[in-house]
Formats: C-alpha cells, structure tokens, sequence
C-alpha cells in the first residue's frame, strides 16, 4: 500500500468514524431521554447504541493506524498519544487525540459498568459528548475535504442531529424535573 | 424465601435471584439449598429510598392473583417478617409485583423477552456493512477524484496556443491561411508587424490552427507553431475534456503525440493505444495545419 492509499483510508474511516460516533449519541440520547420520560424505550435501542458506540472507536483506531503509516501525514506514535506534539495542525490534532481518548474511555468503561458507581458512570460516559464535538473540530480543522461542499453539508447536518438529540434529553430532563415537583 | 415463593421453578427471574444470591456469597456453587437462606438480609428503613420504598410498598399492597389450575404462582404471603435475600433481590421481587396488574398472573421475563437481549441484529449489522462500504465507496472516490486532478494538472502543464493573426479579409477560421505572415513574439504573444522586426535577430514564431475535427469525445483541434521554419511547438486548442475519463485519456495520450510530432517534424506519428479517436483526429488536424504553413511558404517540414 502506498502513502496516498493510506492517505484515502485516514480520510474515509475518519469520516465514517465521525458519522458513527454522532449516530452512537442520537441513540444515547434517545435511549436515556425515554428512560426519564413515560414512553418504552424500546431496548434495541441501546443494544444499537452500544454497538455504535464499539463501531466507533474501532474506525477510529482504522484512522489513527492508517493516518500513522500515511508516511506524509506527520503522524507518529508520540502525535497519536500526547496533544500538542504534532507539527502540522496542531491544535486540529489534538482534540482529535482527546476525542479518541473519550470515546476509548467510555467504550471500556461501559462493559464493566455494573462495577461503577452510576453516577460516576454516566459523568465518565457523558465525556464522549466532549469527544464528538471534538472530533467533528478536528474533522473540520484538518480534513483535506472540509473545504468541499459536500463534506460541509454533511458535517452541519450530523451537528444539527446531535445537537437535537442533546435537545430531547435536556427537555425530557426537565419535564421529568416538573412532573415530579 | 418469600421471593422465590412468588415465583415459579424454572423461572429465569429466579435464576438471576439465585446468581446474585452467589454472588453475594462469593461462590459459584449452583446448589444453593432452598428454603434456606444463608445469609439473612433485613435492609435498615433507613436506607430505602424513595422509589424502593414505594417498591416495597406496592410489592405487600398489591393484589394477590387469583389461584389458577396450571401454570400458577405459588401465593406470595404478605409477610413484612421475612425479608428478601438481598437489596436486588428485593428489588427485583418489588417491581414484579408493582407491575402485575390486579387479577393477572405475576409475569415474569420469560420467554420471547429473555431471549430477545441483543434485540438489534439487523440495525447492528446493517450499520456495519454500511460503515464498511461508505469507507470503500469514499476510498474509491477520493483515488478517482486525485487521478482526475493529476490529469488536468498534466493537461494544464500543457503548452498553450498562441494568437494566431489573420487579415480583415479573411474569415477567422482556424483553417484560414494567415495571408500576412503572422508574427509572434512567444515570450509574450504581442502580435507584431513583420517589418518591425529586425528578421535575424528575434525568432519569428508562426503559428497555423489546424482544422477542427469532430471525434464522439469531443472536437479535437491542434496548433502548429513554427519557429525559423522548423516545427518548434504544438499546442491543443481543443480536446475532449467533457469527463474524467476523457480528461484522464487525454491527459496521457496529449503529450505522448505532442513529443511525437515534435521528434518527427510531421503528421507521421503513431496513435496513442487506448486513445484512438484522439490520436486520429490529432493526426487530421495536424496534417491540416502543416498544409496551411506548406501554403504559406514554410517548406522545411518532412
Ligand atoms: C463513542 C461512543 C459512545 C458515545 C458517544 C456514547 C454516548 C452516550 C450518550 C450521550 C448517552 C446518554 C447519556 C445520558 O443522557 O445520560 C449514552 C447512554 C448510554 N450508553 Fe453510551 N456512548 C458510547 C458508547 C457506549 C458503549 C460502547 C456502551 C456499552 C457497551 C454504552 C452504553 C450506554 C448505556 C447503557 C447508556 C444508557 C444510560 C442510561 O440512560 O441509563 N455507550 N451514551
Ligand atoms: C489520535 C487521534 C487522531 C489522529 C492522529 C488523527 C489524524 C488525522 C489526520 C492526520 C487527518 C488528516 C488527513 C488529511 O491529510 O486529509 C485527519 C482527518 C480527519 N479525522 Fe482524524 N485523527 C484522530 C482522531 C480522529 C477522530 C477521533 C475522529 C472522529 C471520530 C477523526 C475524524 C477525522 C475526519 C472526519 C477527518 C477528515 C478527513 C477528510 O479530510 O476527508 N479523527 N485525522
């Protein structure tokens, strides 16, 4: 495989990675915001949830491999594990680095949940939203094809599905709030 | 056990009751002996919260279901005295209880529900063979969108055609025949007077649009430009570039006849394989512009 091969899988699998991760927290969201509302939460919903969720951070772990052994990226072993050492984009890469700790955080703590303290759980979970905002930054920052159109659309729409989906829990939150007094 | 009594042998509900019992004893011994309990659990008031509470409290208030021949639960004797084997326990038995509505049988996660855990087989493989072919789809994309931008890269480094003059008189088509000899200077293709220059000093550069040749692709049309009589350049004005993949056939086969022609200082150039019609209606409208210099005077061509 050559350098540009290479190059093509970073940007594919970061874009589906991102796409993933938005769709792990709609249905987060939505599962959670049933689960404090009156309605079923129908319970293949987090089932998805859980496997978008691992889905995630595996084409995450396919784009930090790939964008490793793209020779011309930048990207070594140290780029990948500390924030702020890469060279070009710095920033850019950085909160792609903190966003696939996140997403590796909240996906190892999640089979072991039952072991956690649920409040302590959910605050540790809850980072991957930080994660998805960050990791659509990144994609915005250092994409090679964030200046197309195509790519800008598509970036706006997942941010408008999770931003409502962050908007029906909130509301849920706090009609469940109200109707308890 | 007063949970247990509530519920049938057999029962996945009192499976789990019996693991966490396990578990809360540290051992994996399957032959926990019923009937008793090896640890007394009595959860202090105090401890309850709201909802558990309430739990507990729909668990000993709710009604008891009426006795039925088959498929019946044992009933559940109201007695706050025997407490239940553990916190989850209690739980677990509150919420049956709170749920079955009055006159029904207690129902328990059995059956179609118990079996139904990982519920979102088809949504979970769906999303993963969606995710693997949009990476494959996107991969290809972007490999065919970089060939294509290379190609016109290299169709852009191609050389480009000059002004060619032509007299009022004559209608400006690109097969006219300059009548007087146009002049151009290359380096900045100002059309200058012939007599201005001073003829041996500064390369006169003429330059013969061929004629336009129509191929399916597109119209193909060449420039010839002659510097001091010898074919110095020889420019596309025109190729098929409506698609990539005339962009990218183009973009190989344009400066392999352009090296061509120059080698050869004729139209006696092979055809590019695997850009045919290219190469033949090169050939025509190259043949076509060195008719037209021929005309004009310009006879050191093979
Ligand atoms: C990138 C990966 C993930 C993201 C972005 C994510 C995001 C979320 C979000 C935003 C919620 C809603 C929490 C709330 O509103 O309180 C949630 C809930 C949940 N997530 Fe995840 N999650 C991810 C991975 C996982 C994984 C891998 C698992 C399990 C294997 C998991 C299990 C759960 C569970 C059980 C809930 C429901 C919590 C509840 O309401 O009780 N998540 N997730
Ligand atoms: C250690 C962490 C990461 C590193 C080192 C990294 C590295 C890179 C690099 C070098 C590029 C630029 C590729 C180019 O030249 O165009 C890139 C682009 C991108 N990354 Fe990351 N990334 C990381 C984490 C993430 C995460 C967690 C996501 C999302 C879930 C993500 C999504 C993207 C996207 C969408 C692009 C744009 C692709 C394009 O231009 O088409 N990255 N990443």
């Amino acid at each position: 495989m050559t350098d540009t091969q290479w190059w093509y899988i970073t940007r594919a699998t970061g874009i589906v990675a991102t796409v993933l991760a938005v769709a792990a927290l709609v249905f987060g969201f939505f599962f959670s915001s049933r689960n404090t509302g009156e309605r079923r939460r129908p319970a293949w919903w987090l089932d998805l949830h859980n496997w978008l969720g691992g889905t995630t951070l595996v084409f995450t772990v396919v784009h930090i491999v790939a964008s490793y052994l793209d020779r011309n990226s930048g990207i070594g072993l140290l780029q990948v594990l500390v924030p702020g050492t890469a060279k070009n984009a710095s920033w850019a890469i950085t909160w792609g680095v903190i966003a696939t700790y996140t997403f590796a955080i909240t996906v190892f703590t999640s089979w072991p949940r039952k072991r956690l303290r649920p409040r302590l759980w959910r605050l540790v979970h809850l980072t991957s939203v930080v994660g998805v905002a960050l990791a659509g930054l990144h994609a915005f920052q250092v994409g090679i094809d964030a200046t197309t159109l195509a790519f800008e659309a598509g970036l706006a729409i997942t941010a408008a599905l999770a931003v409502y989906a962050l908007g029906v829990r909130v509301l849920a939150l706090l009609v469940n709030r109200t109707h308890q007094g | 056990m007063s949970d247990r009594r509530i519920l049938p042998p057999g029962d996945p509900l009192l499976a789990r009751l019996e693991r966490l019992e396990r578990e809360r004893q540290g051992t994996n011994n399957r032959q926990v002996p019923t009937g008793t309990s090896p640890r007394q659990f009595a959860p202090p008031t105090a401890t309850l919260n709201a909802r558990q509470y309430a739990l507990q409290a729909a668990r000993q208030y709710a009604p008891q279901p009426a006795p039925q021949p088959a498929r019946q639960y044992a009933p559940q004797p109201a007695s706050p005295a025997a407490p239940p084997a553990s916190p989850q326990a209690a739980r677990l038995a509150a919420l049956q209880a709170a749920r079955q509505p009055a006159g029904q049988t207690a129902r328990p996660l059995a059956g179609k529900q118990a079996r139904r855990k990982r519920p979102a087989r088809v949504a979970k493989f769906g999303a993963l063979a969606l995710s693997c072919a949009t990476t494959a789809g996107l991969v290809y994309l972007f490999a065919d969108i970089n060939t294509t931008q290379a190609a016109n890269q290299a169709l852009a480094a191609l050389p480009t055609a000059v002004p060619v003059a032509t007299t009022g008189a004559a209608p400006a088509t690109p097969s006219t025949v300059p009548a007087t000899t146009p002049v151009v200077d290359s380096a900045t293709t100002v059309v200058v007077a012939p007599t201005t220059i001073a003829a041996p000093v500064v390369p006169v550069v003429q330059a013969f649009n061929g004629d336009v040749i129509d191929t399916r692709y597109g119209p193909v049309q060449v420039q010839l430009q002659f510097t001091n009589g010898g074919i110095s350049e020889v420019a596309v004005v025109a190729y098929p570039d409506g698609d990539g993949t005339s962009v990218r056939i183009n973009a190989r086969a344009l400066p392999t006849l352009r090296n061509e022609v120059l080698a050869a200082q004729s139209a006696q150039i092979n055809s590019v394989s695997g850009a045919t019609y290219t190469s033949n209606a090169y050939k025509k409208s190259l043949q076509s512009a060195i008719d037209q210099a021929r005309a004009a005077g310009i006879t050191a061509i093979a």
